[in-house]
């Protein structure tokens, strides 16, 4: 323990500071997501500074857009990221003209009289810069230090110190992030090639019996006409000719059929007991970095003690992916998404729930019975701002039934979507 | 060797749960123990966290409790910190915040400043 007495406590207060750097240095060089270095930050700086409220925003890559609440410890939550929104553009021009930490009152002059309202409202003291690079990439609000003694220079170069290191961790993290998930990308789109693939076998076998029954009426009239060989030499020869067009088609029909039923073998659906806990946490750890890439967070929670679930893994992964695809495609930035599974007992028969929700803009009820249709989305009209062919529910569901599973979907507008894939539970 | 890092739920009533933390409250730590408590005060209830047992508080524990005192500072339920461990203590009294912390000697003595109704 360090001496006692003014000196020895101004010393003592160093070496905590200093510990405390090196503790947030330390956790940041073991692998941490995006959410978790936000707390990690907050927590370190709100425990050295001494005050019991903090925030963190963090602009979305490459976008002018407003930044987005990663976490906010203390203060009201409401009140602060309504505060974050209306003071988003402010306070990134004046970051990216003077990048040091600025007290409320300093800042005064810059915020209208409603935004000043909002500071008082939520108690914010200070705010400062997150940079990497030398560019703004967010910045964090701290309340007033216990006791009311104020922020003092050593206390913003402790902050400073601190921004800076995160900042640059937090920037390594997302490139890092960007290249896992161009990574996953490409291994994705290539299973997904070939799965399209075999759609199109089965399509085109699909279309093949629809092509052959009118053929078949067709081949059948021109042969009793053929073959009662009366009217003119002219026209017997062209309907002869006209048959044996038929013939040829038909042949060719039969090849294709041939080829896209080998093809569709493929799509079997191999079942067997798998562990859901551990299937989802590792799913969520591997979809992360392109969930975060976004400042949507992705959390997993399952019941303890959950059953084996009855399904083929590889299918059970493809659903997901569709499922999470659906919420990144509609859902802002800065949305909460959860994986979770229970156990779940239906009339005697048990059941795996594998629930997977997000806190968007939700599905008017009106729409809700369509989205598993192919070729829908929410927004049919032509100005729509999503892509996509709106297949992938549609496959979801395909793929639950081919298991033996049901996929179904809640929705609340402004609140959120909730799909709840139910899949047997193993033995 | 380091105690392993644990959250042990004491007895609960109808107003309040105890939870008593054990282990090193560092960064890795600290969501964890945000988490808990803050489900409590989602639940409506007071809280008691005994913190006998922690052996080392790094800033984000601290950082971690002085949250939790400003989200019970909003109420509903009321939070007290017990049974201070030596390693706590030096770290508050370092930072001079113990005034704002809400402590009590034990769980007895916080659970009749609860019972009470009055905030410290």
């Amino acid at each position: 323990m360090v001496g006692v007495g003014p000196a020895g406590s101004e010393i003592a207060r160093i070496e905590h500071s200093l510990k405390s750097l090196l503790e947030l240095a330390r956790e940041l060089s073991v692998s941490l997501g995006l959410h978790q270095t936000a707390d990690l930050l907050l927590f370190n700086l709100m425990g050295q500074l001494g005050t019991g409220r903090a925030a963190l925003w963090l602009i979305p890559e490459g976008t002018s857009a407003t930044s987005i609440m990663i976490r906010c410890h203390g203060f009201d939550r409401t009140a602060a990221q309504q505060a974050g929104e209306a003071w988003s553009h402010t306070l990134r021009e004046h970051f990216e003209r003077n990048p040091v930490p600025v007290s409320i009152a300093d800042l005064e002059s810059q915020l209208s009289p409603s935004h000043l309202e909002l500071a008082a409202q939520i108690d914010v003291a200070l705010f400062a810069p997150m940079l990497a690079h030398s560019e703004v990439h967010g910045w964090l609000a701290l309340g007033p230090k216990l006791g009311g003694t104020g922020y003092a220079e050593a206390d913003l170069q402790i902050l400073q110190a601190a921004l800076g290191i995160v900042g640059v961790a937090l920037q390594n993290a997302r490139l890092h992030g960007q290249m896992t998930e161009a990574h996953r990308q490409l291994l994705a789109s290539n299973v997904h090639l070939q799965e399209i693939d075999g759609l199109k076998s089965e399509f085109l076998r699909n279309v093949n019996h629809e092509l052959r029954t009118p053929l078949a009426v067709v081949m059948a009239t021109l042969e009793s006409v053929v073959s009662a060989k009366s009217g003119e030499v002219r026209i017997q020869s062209m309907l002869a000719g006209a048959l044996e067009c038929a013939h040829h088609l038909n042949e060719l029909l039969e090849n294709l059929l041939t080829y896209s039923s080998a093809v569709s073998a493929r799509l079997v659906i191999e079942l067997a007991d798998e562990n859901v806990d551990e299937l989802l946490r590792a799913y969520c750890d591997e979809r992360r970095p392109g969930v975060t890439a976004g400042l949507r967070e992705i959390a997993c929670s399952c019941e303890p003690e959950l059953p084996a679930a009855h399904c083929d893994r590889q299918r059970l992964i493809q659903i997901l992916d569709q499922l999470l695809d659906n919420a990144l495609k509609f859902t802002s930035s800065g949305s909460h998404l959860r994986l979770s599974a229970a156990a779940l007992s239906v009339s005697g028969e048990r059941w795996v729930q594998v629930e997977f929700a997000d806190d968007g803009p939700g599905i008017p009820l009106e729409r809700l019975h369509s989205i598993f249709n192919s070729f829908e989305q929410v927004d049919g009209s032509q100005t729509r701002v999503v892509g996509g062919m709106g297949m992938g529910l549609a496959l979801a569901r395909e793929l639950a039934e081919r298991m033996g599973c049901r996929l179904d979907v809640r929705s609340a507008v402004a609140r959120g979507t909730t799909f709840t894939l139910l899949i047997p539970a193993g033995r | 060797m380091i105690a392993p890092f644990t959250i042990e739920r004491g007895p609960i009533s109808d107003r309040s749960v105890i939870l008593r933390v054990r282990g090193e409250l560092d960064a890795r730590n600290a969501p964890g123990v945000v988490e808990a408590c803050t489900q409590v005060r989602r639940d409506g209830k007071s809280l008691v966290v005994n913190l006998a047992g922690v052996s080392f508080i790094a800033s984000s524990g601290i950082g971690g409790l002085l949250a939790l005192v400003e989200e019970f500072r909003q109420g509903p339920g009321t939070l007290r910190l017990v049974s201070i461990s030596p390693a706590v203590r030096s770290v508050v009294n370092l930072l001079n915040i113990d005034r704002f912390l809400g402590i009590d000697e034990n769980e007895q003595a916080a659970l009749d400043i609860l019972k009470d109704g009055t905030n410290g």
